[in-house]
């Protein structure tokens, strides 16, 4: 079957079709022809009614009435349109001085359903309907009448566009005014009425056909337009939780479960099934009541996780592990208690009997370890008035021990009157080392504390600090911690950059940050020389920088303390607490020895497991 | 808010990343600001930590009555009161010195003599907790490094076979404290690679 193309539109519709459903136009009568033929067969009516609206020439009166017989619906509506935007154009240019101003219909626009954009359409196509003239305005909003598909919207912005101006229908044509005044009763009723989705008077035939269906559609529009209440925009819309929540609640949250509830088995008085009895119904989703399980979630504990709960068990609670009475128990606490404090007792006693007793000499070393001869020789190689820059980080609990480690190197580096400027990369470092510098001071009379030492105070930052200090260390610590300019007094005025330091003496505790100086000191253009005193427990980590030639030595703990001072030959108390320090390694070590033996005797019966690891 | 921390983070890590292989560009006039920023931010942070334990830990458990308020109103009074001291005594003053090294030093120095007296009773059960090779390895290695560094093993050196057998168990820490070394700096490497691409963002919290 041959499709239809509209006259109007040039959109193809179907044969059966009388009006098009793109615009609404009465579509040509059916024939065989097809559409394309259809528009080069235009009838000659048309055509010059086409090339009147391009030319804005009006045709004779005569030749409309010869063929107005002739003429098919379709043109007929055509050719009302065009009287109407004729009349229209024509009372427009028939107005006086305030035919400038926009008709007083206009605003009221706003208060209906046109949106911005159609009132701006409307409005432009008036002005210039007004600037270009009678049969432009007729051509245009022809063009617009024509080309706007229907739709509710459409429509008014059309037809308003088209009757838009009241004083055209009481002029010339009764029967344009008329037909205006209907439209404009139309369009207001339209803007009273509430959008609906669907426009009602362009329901197809088949729905037209469900007086109740429209019926349900106008009131129900109009019920939500007259009787919805004014919607608070502070106030917050009350939520529903998801059904994947619903299940996360407790139970004592949850109301009997849907199960419980009766569902009526009236027919369905609204939706899609509305009047049809025996219909399956569907759940109603909002009210239904999801049971949690009781456990989502179990908890899977393997056997390996079970002993280690066991061992944190035993560890905290030591008698709950025990299936001991409570006397054999108190015996065994009271075992352990007398254990710890003979222990305590052994060791105290061991660390201080080298003081108490100065005829106990330790074992001495007989070797001096090369990194400690280093440093030693390094040092020795400073020029006097080229200061040090001594870093410090370590806890305050490893003062003792890094106050004896670092005292030789200090008291080495006093007597040669090297200048020192102190800079701490934690809180508490710079106040600890001043007070062991100015110890060191007292001791040597050559030299004055506040003449040689400039303590640049705490370093924040960590590394960043670093890298800045490393970058510029004029800018990075540019006050002393007597809040004067440090780099203007005497020990440091010649040093501009990290390297006109001598060297860089790092005193701490962790290898960590002898790693962090390594690798940012390195930035500079010329790094300066490093050395090191660390703690005991920090020198296996220490020694492969040494052996990479990083830093030029280090000393670690007493025993390198006792070395550097002896290679000095000079007498200090590093002698002393190296033998404090030997005789509590030693008894710890026998300690544990003896306890080992003990356990391995009192469980000897048990085996020793096959299995490693711990 | 996610995807500008993480352009933060990247285009701040190759800027000083680049600063160091290509010390030539002038990408220190960005680095410069980069890393002023990074030690002022990291102080206010610190300052941000404290003050969160002391008025929002300690303080509310003062105010919520709870069973070790005694400590936290302790806590609060030393830190006012350290406050103070830093506030009229200028950091160079030998009374808040003093305040640091009379206090501090001899409190963590206790805590350490109590942690070795524990570690020492802890080894004394090492073989009872796990009596199995591992253990006795342990347990050996223990005494035998600890009599090795105590220096009573410094005739030795007279004796060459046994001074170089020593001399090597000296070097056993090392070569474990070398693994160790290049271990963090495989992980520091891929951590670094990790941030920069996106993969790690230690920063969104």
């Amino acid at each position: 079957m041959a499709d239809l193309r509209c006259l109007i539109c040039n959109r193809v519709n179907d044969a059966s079709a009388e009006r098009c459903w793109y615009c609404r136009s009465p579509l040509p009568v059916s024939s065989d022809t097809p559409a394309s033929d259809a528009q080069e067969k235009i009838p000659p009516s048309f055509s010059d009614a086409n090339e009147e609206l391009r030319t804005g020439e009006k045709p004779p009166d005569d030749a409309i009435e010869q063929s107005e017989e002739e003429v098919p619906e379709w043109l007929a509506r055509i050719r009302e349109l065009k009287a109407q935007e004729e009349q229209v154009s024509r009372q427009g240019s028939d107005r006086g001085p305030g035919a400038d101003q926009p008709p007083e219909w206009l605003p009221n626009l706003s208060r209906g359903e046109l949106d911005s954009i159609e009132k701006d359409q409307v409005q432009k196509a008036l002005i210039e309907d007004q600037e270009s003239g009678e049969n432009a305005s007729a051509e245009t909003s022809f063009r617009d009448s024509v080309a706007r598909p229907v739709t509710g919207e459409g429509v008014a912005a059309k037809d308003i566009e088209a009757f838009g101006d009241p004083g055209a229908a009481d002029t010339t044509h009764p029967k344009s005014a008329a037909q205006g005044e209907q439209a404009a009763e139309d369009e207001a009723k339209k803007i009273v009425e509430p959008v609906f989705p669907i426009p009602v008077d362009d329901l197809p035939d088949w729905l037209s056909e469900e007086p109740d269906l429209i019926e349900k559609i106008t009131s129900k529009a109009q019920k939500l337009a007259t009787t919805a209440p004014p919607h608070d925009e502070d106030e917050l819309e009350k939520g529903a939780l998801p059904a994947w929540l619903k299940t996360l609640r407790p139970l004592e949250a949850v109301v009997p479960a849907a199960s419980e509830q009766e569902i009526p088995s009236s027919t369905d008085q609204e939706g899609v099934l509305a009047g049809i009895s025996g219909t399956l119904r569907s759940i109603d989703l909002e009210g239904r009541q999801i049971n949690p399980a009781l456990n989502p979630h179990d908890l899977v504990v393997t056997p390996a996780q079970q002993a280690n709960v066991d061992l944190l068990n035993d560890l905290i609670h030591p008698a709950s592990s025990t299936s001991l009475t409570q006397p054999v128990l108190n015996k065994k606490m009271g075992g352990k208690k007398f254990l710890k404090a003979f222990i305590a007792i052994v060791m105290l006693l061991s660390a201080l009997l080298p003081f108490l007793n100065q005829s106990f000499q330790a074992v001495i070393p007989e070797l001096f370890p090369k990194e400690v001869v280093d440093a030693y020789g390094f040092i020795q190689e400073i020029p006097a008035g080229k200061p040090v820059l001594i870093a410090v980080q370590y806890e305050a609990g490893l003062a003792g021990e890094l106050a004896w480690a670092s005292e030789p190197v200090i008291e080495n580096l006093v007597s040669r009157g090297i200048p020192m400027a102190v800079v701490s990369t934690n809180v508490s470092g710079y106040a600890i080392l001043e007070e062991q510098l100015r110890r060191a001071f007292t001791n040597d009379s050559n030299n004055q504390f506040e003449e040689k030492v400039i303590n640049l105070g705490y370093l924040p930052g960590g590394t960043i600090g670093l890298i800045s200090l490393v970058r510029d260390p004029r800018e990075a610590v540019p006050f002393s911690t007597a809040l004067e300019p440090a780099w203007e007094s005497a020990p440091l005025e010649n040093v501009a950059e990290i390297s006109d330091f001598a060297a860089v003496l790092l005193l701490t505790d962790n290898p960590e940050i002898l790693r962090a100086w390594v690798e940012q000191s390195g930035r500079a253009e010329i790094p300066p020389p490093l050395l090191a005193v660390v703690s005991a427990q920090a020198a296996p980590l220490v020694q492969p920088y040494h052996d990479s030639g990083q830093i030029r030595g280090f000393i670690a703990g007493s025993s390198g303390a006792l070395s550097y001072q002896m290679i000095r030959q000079v007498p200090g108390k590093a002698s002393s607490t190296f033998t404090s320090y030997q005789l509590a390694v030693l008894t710890a070590a026998l300690l544990i020895f003896l306890g080992g033996v003990v356990t391995l005797i009192n469980t000897a019966g048990t085996g020793i497991k096959q299995k490693g690891g711990g | 808010m996610r995807t500008v921390n993480f352009l933060i983070a990247v285009v701040a890590g190759l800027i000083v990343l680049l600063g160091y292989f290509f010390p030539g560009l002038e990408l220190a006039v960005i680095r410069k600001p980069l890393l002023d920023w990074a030690v002022t931010l990291s102080g206010v942070a610190g300052l941000v930590a404290i003050l969160n334990l002391v008025f929002h830990v300690h303080w509310k458990r003062v105010h919520d009555n709870h069973p070790r308020k005694l400590y936290s109103a302790v806590l609060i009074l030393a830190f006012l009161l350290t406050v103070a001291a830093g506030v009229f005594l200028d950091p160079a003053s030998a009374g808040f010195q003093k305040l640091v090294t009379r206090v501090q030093v001899p409190i963590e120095s206790s805590l350490m003599a109590v942690l070795a007296i524990t570690l020492v009773f802890a080894s004394l059960k090492i073989l009872q907790r796990h009596r199995n090779w591992m253990g006795f390895l342990f347990f050996l290695s223990v005494v035998f490094f600890l009599v090795l560094n105590s220096g009573v093993l410094a005739f030795t050196a007279e004796i060459p076979i046994l001074r170089d057998l020593l001399s090597a168990f000296h070097q056993v820490p090392v070569a474990g404290a070398r693994g160790m070394l290049l271990g963090i700096a495989l992980g520091s490497l891929v951590t670094g690679i990790r941030i920069l691409t996106g993969s790690e963002k230690p920063y969104n919290g």
